[in-house]
């Protein structure tokens, strides 16, 4: 088993519920967080919506970056860089 | 951590502060003002995470909610109103607080999806059995499944035999008896019996993977009334910050400045559009929530506003209204031979034969209790019947292998099964005619109500069906259709819904698969008894996993409730937000009364939005 960690940058949320940046964020927060810790071989999940990432621990023998990122894409989040080992 | 335990330890830390700065700010021990002031500034602090957020934002050029409430805190400290900014803070962090408990318990109908499924399986491997993480089972193994276990795979049942409870994906009570051969979904409740079951999807490829997959995708989707509550907060923001100021200048010039301080704060505490903002994506996950927990997939937003309109829903018979595989439904005796001696006879002909037509008379033997002998010869003539010896006796069946005429009353029986749109299977024994069995596909039991529930929403029904026009007419006379269409091509369907559609919002109700094109060019597409098909769940705009048709008149109410909702929360916030603004700007409202005030239209919004999750 080996643990990866990657930083990705979202460019703008389909879903975002508020448009001022508000007490709508931890509705999105929570939702899409626990859409990606549902993803088999993710460990954690963190989304600072402010700053627009996501940051995952992933184990590299269950699930990879392409996956990731079409789950991400199919909630309705566009990915700015497709991001690095951080 | 999750959001609102963090919120719930902040909200206690800060109200102990408060309260003890308030008993202490009272007596007059020594340093009694400035230990005071340190606590209410403590219980301040409680709410760093807006200060942040606001400076955050602000940093990258937004202005925002937070920003207004951070210094609206800001200047009651400046002002010296230590216990009120505190007090502030806490109604807001109580406010937040409360929210996140609602979201997440709205967003908690997926978790019953999730935890519904098992994380181990029993596996037989080199002839033992071994338990293993249920990803760590390869395709084809044989799974063990002991009763009242939950199922840990989608596979087929080699052995054993149990009634299934498939509630979790389809949402029917009802358990439904699996033997060999029968598919099985990982996540459903294994009744009585022991079951073996040849894996054939694991983990992320299971049918209840796949719905959680969905529904989560589903939940994220946009309604588009959410735009109108978008363009609204785009104008909202700048607003405030005009009013705010103009407010400020004139109280100032006109009242004083305490006065002024107050109304400023006010107006900023106040204004908040999170009411608005949260109004549409909350009605749309409790609706989706709700829906999921009943067996039925609205794909998204969008179609919940689609769905309310619906006027009209067009049915496909086959499988939809009807169970898809023919019965035995009228037996006639002739020249004293009982029931069970006719269909014993018409079983034994019928026993080798793969005909669903056979296989409705050999189900039927076996509903009656009759035990059937193996035929002694048996030979088929397609397309007319069937023609078996047992010992020396001569079975015949089939209208198409009577090589004399029927007698007057025969041909009664016959006609008369006829016109009903049933199928005659004449049994002739030794060249007498001992009985007339009539086969037909039977109504779906719900199929009727169904149907009168829709009346009752004020919507019309049309059965479409590619059967002749005999059976249909029967058929849509059982269930009390209002119009039908026979013997349709599967292109004329996609024809008639595209007619339908002028003057009506048009759902198609189908199986998903052989109906794929009418369902795709209906406004809304119905798939029914989706559950084993990935396909019909992919198509369609609501799929619905278990084959109880009422259920499509319970996605149309929840959509019009769902969308009643949204409305009323995006009025209901903007004259709220009208209310409290003109009530600060006027000077009616202290600073911890607006918090109040905002907590309380937020609040309200998002409960009763969460509200549908309980919506029956």
């Amino acid at each position: 088993m080996t643990i990866e960690k990657l930083t990705l940058k979202i460019a703008k949320a389909e879903g975002a519920p508020c448009a001022c940046g508000s007490c709508g964020d931890s509705f999105q927060k929570t939702a899409l967080e626990r859409a990606l810790m549902r993803l088999t071989g993710i460990s954690k999940a963190n989304f600072d919506t402010i700053g627009g990432k996501v940051k995952i621990e992933y184990d590299t023998e269950k699930v990879n970056p392409p996956k990731i990122n079409e789950r991400l894409e199919k909630l309705g989040y566009r990915i700015e860089n497709t991001g690095g080992v951080s | 951590m999750k959001e609102y335990i963090r919120g719930t330890v902040l909200l206690v830390l800060g109200v102990i502060s408060t309260v003890a700065s308030w008993f202490i700010l009272q007596t007059s021990i020594a340093y009694a003002s400035v230990t005071g002031i340190a606590l209410a500034l403590a219980a301040v602090a409680c709410g760093y995470t807006i200060y942040v957020t606001a400076l955050r934002l602000l940093f990258r050029k937004r202005i925002t909610v937070q920003l207004f409430v951070t210094v609206a805190i800001a200047a009651s400290i400046a002002a010296g109103y230590y216990i009120p900014a505190a007090t502030v803070v806490l109604i807001i962090l109580a406010g937040t607080t409360l929210e996140d408990y609602v979201f997440y318990r709205t967003r908690g109908s997926i978790e019953k999806l999730v935890n519904i499924s098992p994380k181990t399986a029993l596996v037989r491997r080199d002839g033992t059995e071994v338990e293993v993480t249920v990803e760590d089972v390869k395709l084809g193994e044989i799974v063990l499944v002991k009763p009242g276990d939950k199922i840990p795979v989608d596979g087929t049942v080699i052995s054993g035999y149990s009634a299934v409870n498939q509630a979790a994906i389809t949402g029917e009570s009802m358990p439904a008896e699996k033997a060999k051969g029968d598919q099985v979904f990982a996540g459903t409740m294994n009744g009585n019996g022991a079951l073996e079951i040849k894996t054939e999807k694991i983990a992320e490829d299971t049918t209840i993977a796949h719905i959680i997959h969905l529904v989560e995708e589903a939940e994220e989707k946009r309604a588009p009334i959410q735009n109108i509550a978008d363009r609204f907060t785009t104008y909202f923001l700048p607003f405030i910050l005009i009013l705010a100021s103009a407010v400020f200048a004139a109280t100032y010039f006109l009242v004083g400045l305490q006065p002024a301080i107050t109304r400023t704060v006010s107006i900023l505490l106040v204004a908040c559009p999170c009411a608005l903002g949260v109004a549409v994506p909350v009605a749309v996950v409790g609706a989706i929530g709700n829906a999921s927990m009943n067996g039925i997939i609205i794909k998204g937003g969008t179609n919940i506003e689609k769905v309310k309109d619906v006027t009209l829903v067009a049915i496909d018979k086959t499988g939809t209204l009807t169970i898809g595989e023919p019965e035995v439904v009228e037996i006639k005796t002739l020249h004293s031979f009982s029931e069970s001696e006719l269909v014993k006879y018409a079983a034994i002909a019928e026993k080798f034969s793969e005909h669903p037509i056979s296989k409705a008379v050999t189900a039927k033997a076996t509903e009656l209790g009759v035990s059937v002998p193996d035929p002694t010869e048996f030979k088929i003539a397609p397309g007319r019947g069937v023609e078996a010896y047992y010992g020396k006796q001569q079975i015949l069946i089939g209208k198409g292998m009577a090589d004399t005429a029927f007698t007057e009353e025969e041909g009664k029986v016959i006609s008369a099964f006829e016109s009903e749109g049933k199928t005659v299977l004449p049994v002739i024994l030794d060249k007498q005619v001992i009985g007339i069995i009539a086969v037909a596909d039977t109504v779906r039991k719900d199929s009727s109500e169904a149907v009168q529930r829709l009346r009752r929403l004020g919507i019309k029904t049309v059965m479409i069906t590619g059967d002749n026009m005999r059976a249909a007419k029967s058929i849509a006379g059982q269930i009390g259709v209002d119009e039908f269409y026979a013997e349709l091509l599967p292109e004329q369907k996609v024809e008639i819904i595209g007619k339908m559609k002028k003057g009506n919002v048009v759902a198609m109700v189908g199986d998903g698969v052989n109906d794929a094109p009418a369902l795709a060019n209906a406004d809304v597409g119905f798939a029914m008894g989706a559950a084993g098909s990935d396909v019909a769940i992919e198509t369609a705009d609501v799929a619905l996993l278990g084959d109880d048709l009422t259920k499509v008149e319970y996605t149309i109410r929840l959509s019009r409730k769902a969308f009643s909702k949204m409305k009323m929360n995006i009025a209901f916030s903007m004259a709220w937000n009208a209310l409290g603004l003109t009530l600060a700007s006027l000077g009616f409202l202290v600073p911890i009364l607006a918090a109040v005030l905002q907590e309380a239209g937020c609040i309200s919004v998002v409960i009763n939005s969460a509200l549908l999750l309980l919506y029956k």
